[in-house]
């Protein structure tokens, strides 16, 4: 018998949220969830003595508006695909699937999901910081999924469709939407352009059932991808995180295999490769509260402010990967995060 | 799972007293508490303050906070005449009247009562004289849930109230009280039963080796930080191998006579707890 409570049984709806379109289709969406008024959003999702995996049962809604930091720069740590003007943005907070090695448990006090609804105010930023970018000579380089999935989302929260129109109407700008759905067919009725990168996440499929819950199987994410090529999308893979898990060496084979198998190699954008690493403060966090993933516990080493396999790992995986992956598209479309 | 149960008065208590079976503990003379098995209930007195202390009290010596419950059970005032008189509701939102300072519980549990809002104030609320912005008001959620999240885990925090009259001017007797308690406490241990099937966080070191691990602690003479060490190591021990600690059951029979042969010791453990 399941004692929990469903999925966005509650809705936390902050004051200054309250007239927006979006804050009204959601309500709509779930007619019969409690409204609770809220001050900020931060009342809610940051109080203290949360425990993520238990939240992960039953997913709360947030509606909030994002008063600032409506564009971020990209960090060091993260993959820009030689673009140089690359920023990133955060339109939700959280995630509905729940992987293992997500490191969203260990960056955030909740695991209820925030939808900020204030996106026009997005819009701005951007174009302003569009206008303001430091290499005029490339476009500004917008991740717009990059700690959520919207696309697994976008059924509920629309998001991806109101960008790529955005994004159709934009000079200067490329956003790429990552995810693990297989849920392409809600971007279906859109007609491709080529200022979006669809960008899909894959691991082989014992590391789908095992570690990626509530995830899609590999099946289905590629066959979102093959229809989104085939509709004229330009498509990212990316295999990324690679975990080092027993037999890695088959399973990633197996993967590649599969892969292109399904999908044309001549159409791939790109490609890139991530070995797993973890913020070492986050992960402190995440074992604190879950004990439930081998994957957590394993002997990772740490450099600097980073876990992962060791050096050698590492490389020998990056090596291993990069080489089935040249069998089938040219060097120059891999990026291996090193 | 462990239950912990505040009341403010003891008219709030008592048939709560007689359908459980608790006795009365004789070793609590300043806070009546009753007790029987795995519950506790405990009569704080009226207010946010008596209910805070009576809360800690109850909590702070808990042993296992992740398999316990705790619940503000009381009488509220209701601002919303439609809503009938008698009805048991669960607690989505505290707000302290005076600090102006909101609660929010962690509702995971699926029940089957209403939800509602409530604001704790200092005195009686009497309908047109105070700005209430909640469905209910009473006097002690405010004192209670701050002090019981101090020790409990979020989830397992739970407060129902009882609608007992619309603001009016009403003073309730001892047997109205009792029949209204009475009319809903079906519903109660229907919400406590749930919340005990509910048990949400759990370890993978089972009793046995919990005992090895006390044991390797106390004959190696352990510092807290290698203590905290040895717990991360064998937790990922026992899941990434599917077993049990009887690889440190040599260990335990060992003696260390300084800190260097402590440490040399400790770091041959560790070494083979991280084994691939």
């Amino acid at each position: 018998m399941n004692y929990s409570q469903s999925n966005f049984s509650h809705l936390y709806i902050e004051r200054a949220a309250e007239n927006f379109p979006m804050t009204e289709h959601l309500l709509s969406r779930f007619p019969k969830a409690e409204r609770i008024c809220i001050d900020n959003y931060k009342d809610v999702f940051a109080r203290p003595g949360q425990h993520f995996q238990t939240q992960k049962r039953s997913i709360k809604l947030i509606l909030a508006v994002k008063k600032d930091h409506l564009i971020y720069r990209g960090s060091n740590n993260a993959q820009d695909f030689g673009y140089s003007n690359f920023h990133y943005n955060a339109l939700i907070l959280n995630c509905v699937y729940n992987c293992d090695y997500c490191y969203l448990q260990g960056m955030y006090p909740s695991a209820n999901i925030v939808v900020f609804v204030n996106t026009e105010a997005y819009f701005s930023a951007t174009s302003k910081a569009i206008n303001q970018r430091l290499d005029p000579s490339t476009p500004l380089y917008l991740a717009i999924s990059y700690d959520t999935d919207l696309l697994a989302l976008e059924s509920l929260v629309p998001y991806c469709h109101e960008w790529i129109e955005y994004s159709r109407r934009k000079d200067n700008l490329l956003i790429e939407i990552r995810t693990k759905s297989a849920n392409y067919r809600a971007l279906s009725d859109l007609v491709p352009h080529d200022q979006v990168v669809l960008a899909w996440s894959l691991s082989p499929e014992p590391v789908v059932s095992r570690y990626e819950i509530n995830t899609p199987p590999l099946e289905r994410r590629l066959e979102s991808a093959a229809q989104a090529i085939d509709d004229g999308w330009s498509v990212r893979l990316c295999f990324d995180p690679v975990l080092l898990i027993a037999n890695w060496r088959e399973s990633y084979r197996q993967l590649v295999e599969r892969t292109f198998e399904k999908l044309p190699a001549e159409k791939i954008r790109d490609i890139s490769i991530g070995i797993f690493r973890m913020n070492a403060e986050y992960l402190k966090r995440i074992k604190k509260q879950r004990t439930d993933s081998d994957i957590l516990y394993f002997p990772y080493e740490r450099n600097g402010g980073v876990v992962s396999p060791s050096q050698t790992e590492i490389e020998e995986m990056n090596t291993a990967i990069s080489t089935l992956l040249e069998e089938h598209v040219n060097k120059e479309k891999i990026e291996v995060w090193m | 799972m462990a239950k912990v149960i505040i009341t403010a008065i003891h008219e709030e208590a008592r048939p709560l007293i007689e359908k459980i079976g608790l006795k009365k503990d004789p070793h609590a003379h300043r806070i009546p508490l009753y007790r029987r098995d795995d519950t506790i209930l405990v009569v704080s007195g009226t207010g946010k303050v008596k209910s805070a202390i009576a809360t800690t009290y109850a909590l702070a010596n808990i042993e296992s906070p992740e398999n316990t419950l705790v619940i503000n059970f009381g009488l509220c005032g209701c601002c919303d005449t439609q809503r009938p008189l008698g009805e048991l509701v669960f607690i989505n939102k505290i707000t302290d009247a005076a600090t102006r300072r909101d609660f929010y519980p962690e509702i995971i549990l699926k029940h089957n009562l209403r939800e509602a809002s409530l604001t704790t104030f200092d005195n009686h609320v009497l309908k047109g004289r105070e700005t209430v912005s909640s469905d209910m008001v009473d006097m002690e959620a405010s004192g209670f849930f701050p002090s019981a999240s101090a020790f409990i885990p979020l989830e397992n925090i739970y407060c129902l109230k009882l609608i007992s009259d619309h603001l009016e001017d009403i003073k309730l007797d001892n047997p109205m009280i009792r029949e209204k308690i009475e009319t809903c406490l079906d519903a109660f241990m229907e919400v406590i039963s749930s919340g005990s099937n509910l048990n949400s966080r759990s370890t993978p070191i089972a009793a046995d080796d919990a005992s090895i691990l006390n044991k390797l602690c106390e004959v190696l003479k352990l510092t807290i930080t290698q203590r905290h060490q040895l717990r991360d190591y064998t937790t990922g021990y026992i899941i990434r191998h599917q077993k049990g600690l009887d690889l440190l059951r040599p260990y335990c029979k060992q003696t260390v006579k300084n800190k260097a042969e402590r440490n040399r010791l400790f770091k041959t453990i560790t070494h083979e707890l991280q084994s691939k």
